[in-house]
């Protein structure tokens, strides 16, 4: 059996004849579509890990042709399984993801737990970004997309997500946004957010206070700070996310949808600036729980306003939750849903708990 | 062949239920099902009850006469004419086979991307089969126990990797499509369900206690793909829905730390699964054979069936009319139902008739 399987080898490109995929920025250039690629460079590899790495371009009429166009130029045939990130062009996803990421759902290779980013103008720039010399590698461009969720600065999705948001005209992707930062030493991309979708076309992008209160109203925090003024001899506090949760209610009996958002954040203190009281007293830990809250709600509002009421996104999922928890009435509003979403009144409330005080006990 | 093995009464169902859950699991459900995926899980439920109904025919006949098979008991019934009911019997479990090959060849086709030869595949898993059919019950029961083991593990691995993920709104309300998926569901689950059929003919060849083994069998195969759905539903939403494999799809993603892309070892486990089911049914047809040809011409009948069975799950492989067609026929019920069940279910009143025309005769 085992020697009936080596057929597969037969045939089959070798591993040095092939280009090892491991990130793909897609834009727009003229027309048609420029896939920008970093590929692992076998035959010219060194062994500090860097510099094994380098960035090609090609075009086509679509990704798979500009793929395969590839090979044109490298005489190399494409591996996609090592894929870690696909960055898609601000102009690319202003003209619609549907045709990208149909290859990413049918072709057998590529690996549905890819990473997606948006660029704030091209996806080429993302993935030429050098920095004292070496190119950012897409692992670290990936590693953005995992510390999403720890520092709030903006929503990650991978290819699931995206294609699970697309499918079925109800809920809209949001995905992770990155601009390339520039300082001496060179450019890397950083998280300036989160771009949000309208069906499959780019409305617009949430800068990452906004994204906070996307990924609260998510509830997917789970870490990452924000800083609070308490107007007192405390001064300032950073806390920090523990964890969020994200209840919605409906309230589907008056003329305009009702949407009742509970979130409940439980919440870290550890640093207080002027903290010559080493143990805070009860009074003062309800005083910042109360200032979270409004915080908190602020950030939430914000999202609210940008995303649902702005851009007329339903990347919240809020329609399918209205499928799920108003069934009748979702299906008397789905074929203009986000117009509804958009014109709803939201009533946004927030509970904060603060869990953990360094070197104290917690309240 | 080694007829007069005794395998104990947990073997039996360890096999049966790793032959169930490989047809679930390669079974192409986009093709049949086109509704929302949740409500598979009130078909599972449906189909679970009509199972104990299914199995009922079976149960009484082996508690008439727990050391005759389906076989004996249709020549202890019919006389001679009982050589049809073997050789229904006989077609039947070639066509068990056929269906269920076609079902992984497709299903290898279309993930591994024909790099290996197919036919070469189909081939060695045929000969692997055969060996194992040879070996007789015990063997097969022993390395079922096994894979019943990876099997159990990797499930288990999946449901609690993809659980934290899970979210409400990816639910959609049962019905809320119609009850189209529901009643397809429901009707393929009952045609996938031939091991009841290979109860029949295995029970004189087992010790322990049926009747719970029965019990624990279905309410397992049941839990698992009411578990597994409910984790793909929650966890995927609409993604599954692009997928022509959905649990392979979701075994793809689901991870836990550094055990990530598990996808080959699902192939492996699930080819072990197959070849299982297949030496189980070539064994069950060479038991039907025995009947009627003797145990010569049943070996020579074996190898014919075997290669009838690779030859034909290619051609249909290839055919993807006839494919489409055996994914979702009623016809395939029907032929289920009748081996299953009708037949069982007719020699089970002919026994009654008999029994009370001897009693009567006696009086």
């Amino acid at each position: 059996m085992f020697v009936a399987l080596f057929s597969g080898c037969s045939g089959e490109n070798k591993l040095h004849e092939k280009i090892i995929i491991k990130g793909v920025g897609v834009d727009l250039y003229d027309g048609n579509i420029e896939v920008t690629m970093h590929v692992f460079d076998s035959e010219n590899s060194v062994s500090d890990g860097k510099g094994k790495i380098i960035v090609i371009s090609s075009t086509g009429k679509t990704v798979l042709d500009a793929f395969n166009n590839l090979s044109k130029k490298t005489g190399k045939e494409p591996l996609y399984s090592q894929n870690l990130v696909l960055i898609i062009g601000k102009e690319c996803a202003q003209n619609g993801i549907n045709a990208i990421m149909d290859f990413f759902i049918r072709y057998y290779e590529v690996r549905p737990s890819v990473s997606v980013f948006v660029s704030d103008t091209t996806a080429k720039d993302i993935l030429k970004c050098r920095y004292d010399g070496f190119l950012i590698t897409c692992e670290e461009i990936s590693a953005l997309s995992f510390m999403g969720d720890f520092n709030a600065s903006g929503k990650s999705a991978d290819v699931t997500e995206v294609v699970n948001d697309l499918c079925g005209d109800i809920t809209d992707p949001a995905v992770m946004a990155l601009k390339v930062t520039a300082d001496e030493q060179g450019q890397r991309p950083e998280t300036s957010g989160t771009a949000i979708f309208n069906k499959d076309k780019l409305a617009g992008f949430l800068n990452t206070s906004e994204s906070k209160g996307f990924m609260l109203l998510k509830g997917n925090i789970k870490g990452g700070t924000f800083v609070l003024d308490l107007n007192n001899s405390l001064g300032t506090a950073t806390i920090t996310f523990n964890d969020v949760t994200a209840e919605y209610s409906f309230d589907t009996s008056e003329e305009k949808l009702k949407i009742k958002i509970d979130i409940f954040a439980q919440l870290n203190l550890y640093a207080l600036d002027n903290s010559e009281q080493r143990h805070l007293p009860n009074t003062h830990i309800d005083y910042i729980e109360e200032l979270s809250n409004i915080k908190l709600k602020e950030y939430a509002v914000c999202a609210i306003e940008k995303s649902v009421k702005e851009y007329n996104s339903d990347s919240l999922n809020l329609g399918k939750r209205l499928r799920l928890y108003e069934t009748d009435y979702f299906k008397e509003i789905q074929n203009n849903h986000r117009s509804c979403l958009s014109s709803a009144v939201y009533e946004i409330n927030v509970q904060s708990q603060i869990k953990n005080i360094g070197q104290e006990m917690g309240p | 062949m080694k007829q007069k093995s005794i395998i104990k009464a947990s073997q039996l169902f360890f096999m049966l239920y790793v032959c169930k859950m490989v047809i679930n699991i390669t079974y192409n459900s986009s093709f049949s099902v086109k509704g929302e995926t949740d409500d598979r899980i009130p078909a599972y439920i449906l189909s679970y009850v009509l199972t104990f109904i299914l199995v009922l025919p079976i149960y009484f006949l082996y508690k008439q006469d727990q050391t005759k098979d389906l076989i004996d008991n249709s020549y202890k019934l019919l006389g001679k004419f009982g050589f049809m009911i073997a050789a229904f019997y006989s077609i039947y479990f070639l066509c068990v086979c056929i269906y269920n090959f076609t079902f992984y060849n497709n299903y290898i086709s279309n993930i591994m991307a024909p790099k290996v030869s197919l036919v070469l595949i189909s081939v060695s898993i045929i000969a692997c089969a055969l060996y194992g059919a040879f070996k007789g019950i015990t063997g097969i029961a022993q390395t079922s126990t096994i894979v019943f083991i990876l099997f159990v593990a990797g499930t288990l691995f999946l449901i609690c990797s993809q659980m934290p993920l899970v979210k409400d709104y990816n639910f959609t309300p049962f019905f809320y499509s119609g009850t189209e998926t529901f009643f397809t569901e429901a009707q393929i689950m009952l045609s996938h369900c031939p091991c009841i059929a290979l109860i029949g003919m295995l029970f004189p060849l087992v010790k322990g206690d049926m009747k719970k083994g029965i019990f624990l069998w279905n309410s397992g195969v049941f839990l698992t793909l009411i578990l597994l759905t409910f984790v793909m539903v929650g966890s995927l939403g609409d993604y599954i829905k692009t997928q022509m494999f959905p649990f392979y799809s979701m075994s793809a993603i689901a991870g836990i730390g550094i055990f990530k892309r598990m996808d080959s070892l699902y192939i492996a486990l699930w080819t072990s699964g197959l070849f299982i089911k297949i030496s189980l049914f070539l064994y069950a047809f060479t038991i039907c054979t025995e009947k009627f040809l003797g145990r010569k011409k049943a070996k020579i009948a074996l190898f014919i069936g075997s290669a009838l069975v690779c030859v034909i799950s290619l051609f249909i492989s290839f055919k993807s009319d006839i494919y489409f067609f055996l994914q979702n026929s009623i016809s395939v019920t029907v032929f289920t139902l009748t081996a299953t069940t009708f037949i069982p279910l007719v020699l089970l009143i002919l026994s009654k008739f008999k029994k009370r025309s001897v009693s009567s005769s006696k009086l």
